[in-house]
Order: C-alpha cells, then sequence, then structure tokens
C-alpha cells in the first residue's frame, strides 16, 4: 500500500511550532502573520504534492487517482474559508463583510465610475462639523474663511455607467445646516448592498471648528481646528495636527492614529497597528492593543496606556518612548511611573520620581538621574541591571532566587551575599529604598558613566511624510472632466 | 528525473497528468490567494486562471490519454 502524503504531518510540526513561538514570545502578532501569509501553505502543500507524485512516477510506484483527495478538498475549502474569514476581520482586505465578495454577483466585471463632488455653506466662527458614517476618506483643515466648502469626488463601484449614474443620483452629496452646526452626508446606505460607493473629500472649515466625524473604513486627515475633535471609525488611519481642543478617537482597526501639537485632553480607543504621539499638551488616555510602532514624545501631562499586555502610567514625558516588539525603550521620564507588563525587554534612561516595573519575562536596564526616587522592579525571568550615578545615594535591596549579583563598582557600601543558587544584595547610603527581584536572572548594580547616550534613539521617523494616501483625483475623474 | 526511470507502464502519462492536476490546481489557487493578500492583484480579477489551468489540465490529461 503507498504511504499517506508527507504534507499532513509537516503541517502538524508547523501548527506545533506556531503554538509553541506564540506561548514563547505572546507579543508577537502571530494571528497577523497568519491572516496574511496563510495561502503559502496551499502553495507548499500543492508543490509538495507534485514533487511526491513525481516522485512515485520516476520510481515507478503507483500513482494516485487524483492527486488531491475528495476529503483533502473539503479540507482545502474549510482553510480557504477560515484564511479569508481572518484575512478580513483582521482588516488586511476590503472583502466581506464591509464590501462585497468580486467572485460573486455583477461585480466580476464591475469597473469604477467617478463623479465630482462640491458643496458650501457660510458657518459662525465655532461651528461643529458632523460627518455622517460614509466610505472614503476625508481632509479637513482649518482656516481663515467663515464656509464650510467641500470638494472632492464619488468614486461608484459598477457593472456600467447607467447603474453607476443610477448609484450615483440615489447617493447625493449634501450639506446641511449652518451657523453652529453643519452636517456633512454622503448618502451611501441608499445604494443596493451589491454596489459601493466612497466618497474622498477635501473639506475646510473655520479654524475655530469642531469636527464629528462617522467612518466605516478609509482615512481622516485633520489639521489646524481649534475645537474638539470626535473621530469614530470601523477601520481609519488618523492624522492629526495643531489640534487646539479635546480629542477622542474610537478607531476598532487602525493602520496608524498619528498625532502632532494637540493641546487638549487625548482619549484614544480601539486596536491597530502603528501609534505616533508628539508635542501633546493634555492628558492622554489610550486603551486598545497596538502592534505596530508605538512611539510618544514630548507629552506634558500624565499618559495612561492599557494595552492587552502592557500597561504604562507616567505624569510626563520631555524625552521620548519606543514600543516596539517585545521592547520598551524611554528615555527622560518624570514619575511616579508604573509600568507593568507580561513579556518586554525594558530600558529606561533619565527618570525622575518614584518608578515601579513588573514584568513577567523580559530583562530590565535602569538609569536613573539625579535625585535618584524610590524603585521597585520585579521580574520573573530576566536579567536587571541597575546603573546609579556616581554619586546617588540609596538604600538597595536586591534578591535574585536562582543567578548571580553583582555590585563589584560600589564595593565598599553594598554588601553581596551568594548562596547556592541564587544572591542578595544589602547597601545603603542613606538614600530612597531600591528593591530588585528577579526570580531567575541576574542583577548588577554599577556606576553609570556621564556620557551614556540614552536609551530611546533621538530620531524619529519623519512624521509628517509618514502615513496617509495622498488625495490624488484617479484617471476616471480626469476623463469625466474633460 | 523522470527520463532515468524504467520504461512507464502505457496508461502511466495519463495517470500522472491527472494525479499532478489536483496539486498544481491547489498551488494556483494558493499563488492567486497570496497575491491578493500582499495587495498585489485582487482575487476578485485573478479568478479565471484557475479555470485556465484546469482547462490546461483536462486538454494534457486528453492529450496523455491518446
Amino acid at each position: 500500500m503507498r504511504r499517506g502524503s508527507i504534507f499532513i504531518p509537516l503541517l502538524l510540526i508547523a501548527l506545533g511550532a506556531l503554538f509553541l513561538i506564540h506561548n514563547l514570545y505572546r507579543e508577537l502578532p502571530l494571528l497577523d502573520y497568519l491572516a496574511k501569509y496563510w495561502p503559502f501553505l496551499l502553495i507548499v502543500w500543492g508543490v509538495l504534492r507534485i514533487a511526491e507524485i513525481l516522485f512515485w512516477s520516476a520510481t515507478n510506484q503507483p500513482l494516485p487517482v487524483s492527486g488531491i483527495s475528495g476529503g483533502e478538498w473539503v479540507f482545502i475549502i474549510f482553510l480557504c474559508f477560515f484564511g479569508t474569514t481572518l484575512n478580513a476581520a483582521l482588516g488586511f482586505s476590503n472583502w466581506f463583510p464591509r464590501s462585497r465578495f468580486e467572485l460573486g454577483g455583477i461585480d466580476i466585471f464591475g469597473e469604477s465610475f467617478v463623479y465630482p463632488i462640491s458643496g458650501e455653506k457660510p458657518a459662525g466662527k465655532n461651528p461643529r462639523i458632523v460627518l455622517e458614517s460614509f466610505r472614503g476618506n476625508a481632509r479637513i483643515m482649518g482656516g481663515g474663511d467663515s464656509t464650510v466648502k467641500v470638494t472632492g469626488h464619488k468614486t461608484v463601484r459598477s457593472m456600467d455607467q447607467n447603474n453607476a449614474d443610477r448609484a450615483n443620483e440615489v447617493t447625493p452629496f449634501e450639506i446641511e445646516g449652518g451657523g453652529d452646526r453643519i452636517v456633512i452626508r454622503t448618502n451611501q446606505d441608499r445604494v443596493s448592498r451589491g454596489q459601493r460607493v466612497s466618497d474622498d473629500m477635501e473639506i475646510s472649515v473655520p479654524k475655530g471648528s469642531s469636527i464629528e466625524a462617522h467612518g466605516r473604513s478609509g482615512d481622516f486627515d485633520i489639521t489646524n481646528i481649534d475645537g474638539s475633535v470626535t473621530v469614530d471609525a470601523d477601520r481609519a488611519a488618523v492624522r492629526l495636527e495643531n489640534i487646539g481642543g479635546e480629542t477622542r478617537l474610537e478607531v476598532r482597526g487602525s493602520d496608524v492614529i498619528r498625532a502632532l501639537n494637540v493641546k487638549g485632553n487625548f482619549d484614544l480607543r480601539g486596536n491597530g497597528s502603528d501609534l505616533d504621539l508628539e508635542n501633546m499638551d493634555g492628558t492622554v488616555t489610550i486603551d486598545g492593543g497596538y502592534t505596530g510602532n508605538v512611539a510618544f514624545q514630548n507629552l506634558s501631562k500624565p499618559l495612561h496606556f492599557t494595552g492587552p499586555q502592557t500597561e504604562v502610567s507616567f505624569q510626563k514625558l520631555t524625552g521620548q518612548i519606543r514600543m516596539p516588539l517585545g521592547t520598551f525603550n524611554a528615555s527622560n521620564l518624570v514619575g511616579p511611573a508604573r509600568l507593568e507588563t507580561r513579556s518586554r525587554d525594558i530600558q529606561i534612561s533619565d527618570f525622575t520620581n518614584t518608578l515601579e516595573i513588573s514584568v513577567d519575562r523580559g530583562d530590565v536596564e535602569l538609569r536613573p538621574s539625579l535625585p535618584v526616587s524610590k524603585i521597585d522592579a520585579h521580574t520573573r525571568a530576566g536579567n536587571i541591571v541597575l546603573a546609579l550615578p556616581p554619586e546617588a545615594s540609596f538604600d538597595l535591596t536586591a534578591t535574585t532566587n536562582r543567578g548571580d549579583v553583582n555590585a563589584a563598582d560600589f564595593g565598599g557600601v553594598i554588601r553581596q551575599e551568594q548562596n547556592r543558587r541564587g544572591g542578595e544584595m544589602h547597601g545603603s547610603n542613606g538614600g530612597p529604598p531600591i528593591e530588585l527581584h528577579s526570580d531567575m536572572g541576574q542583577i548588577t548594580v554599577r556606576k553609570a558613566n556621564p556620557n551614556e547616550p540614552p536609551f530611546a534613539p533621538r530620531k524619529i521617523q519623519d512624521f509628517r511624510t509618514k502615513g496617509l494616501k495622498q488625495f490624488k483625483a484617479p484617471k476616471e475623474l480626469r476623463r469625466l472632466d474633460q | 528525473m523522470s527520463a532515468a526511470t524504467p520504461p512507464p507502464l502505457p496508461s502511466r502519462p495519463g495517470a500522472l497528468v491527472r494525479a499532478l492536476c489536483g496539486p498544481l490546481l491547489l498551488t494556483t489557487l494558493g499563488i492567486l490567494l497570496a497575491a491578493d493578500h500582499m495587495g498585489r492583484m485582487s482575487f476578485g480579477r485573478t479568478w479565471p486562471v484557475l479555470v485556465i489551468v484546469f482547462g490546461a489540465c483536462k486538454l494534457a490529461e486528453y492529450a496523455g490519454a491518446r
């Protein structure tokens, strides 16, 4: 009897390895990788099977009637369904449920038709601008005028010009109200489920405006607004610059959230990838998981960050924090600060006031500036390095259950005791309490060199250029204009 | 590699093509879906490639059986 395929055992090994990696590196966005790269499973499967069949044929072994059995096709269909659903659910594609799957229905042959939109309304000095729920991009700019002016285009995906024209007619662009409340409406809900309409708008508003925007998918780019900004969207990239009032963002899936020069409090909820905040004058509250590049710079008021595996809070940041995968780098932090995380390597330099760190798995490297305040750092598995200024005063207690202790730099002050597995260090010259503990790992206390660079690199990527798609009229619009 | 093997049975080429058809389709499906997920080309546009590959397999099977 012919042996079975080699793919199934390989798949089992790969699955086991995936779960193992997931357990060891919890911060790794494994589900994201799976959602994006699962079709390679099909490719590997197919290529392996072709190689197998060629091998059987070459060695004159009996060939199967069909290369992929009926049961395997059922499994493949199940896998495709699972993969595409995961891919859509994590927001990598615009397949169902937010739009329709182009395989079915008329959209196989559909194409995009583009119509210009525009509107204008006189407004007061401080109007509230409401964008009703829509799909598409909006660039909102505050300026000197006391009018609200919208230009842009609407894209209808349809089988032919007549259907597109009809969809365009039933989804009129409207700008209503006046004075202190103006509503911008795209009426996209009026088309049938099979068609898709999206609007790209450039909106100029009085500088004193407040913005309330609701979106399904698309980008928001909001600049020079003195009032408050509220964005509520399913999937969006949001960029804010020079915002005077309170900002509240609730974005269920964001590629990127960037905010620069925000004066009021900033409140962010949702999940996403990149998050970049710079020059924030108000309290920053973040509740959600961000798996990409997370960076903070110059925060004048307290920050509270609550993620699925990491919680951070501090009073002020004059330097910056970067939280790429599995790490937390910070410089010039003002406490009282608290950091609790499951699996990250932590480096904090030039911090003042009390610091409390609790890590499940990860190394901790701390370099406080003078005057040294109370420090409490615990890690279950990882090394701890504390670099104190030579003139610092402290009251140190350091214990490790398994690992070495070392404080040779402070030989006269700190007493070391190494036992069979772990070790302890005690020493005081009359300063604040410093408590370090590792269940499994080395603890080192050394003298800091004043020329050591801060942990977080000074330069971060150019905030203004990276990020959102630019608003360009598609070819069709230019054609219609002619 | 197959050139160095003993002479195949008379029905061998047809059986080989028939056996290869499924894995070829599977590989194509994987490539199209991967291209879709990478944002290169929508599966909604490229799916007819599957029909073409299936047709080509059937054609090769027909030619091999003769």
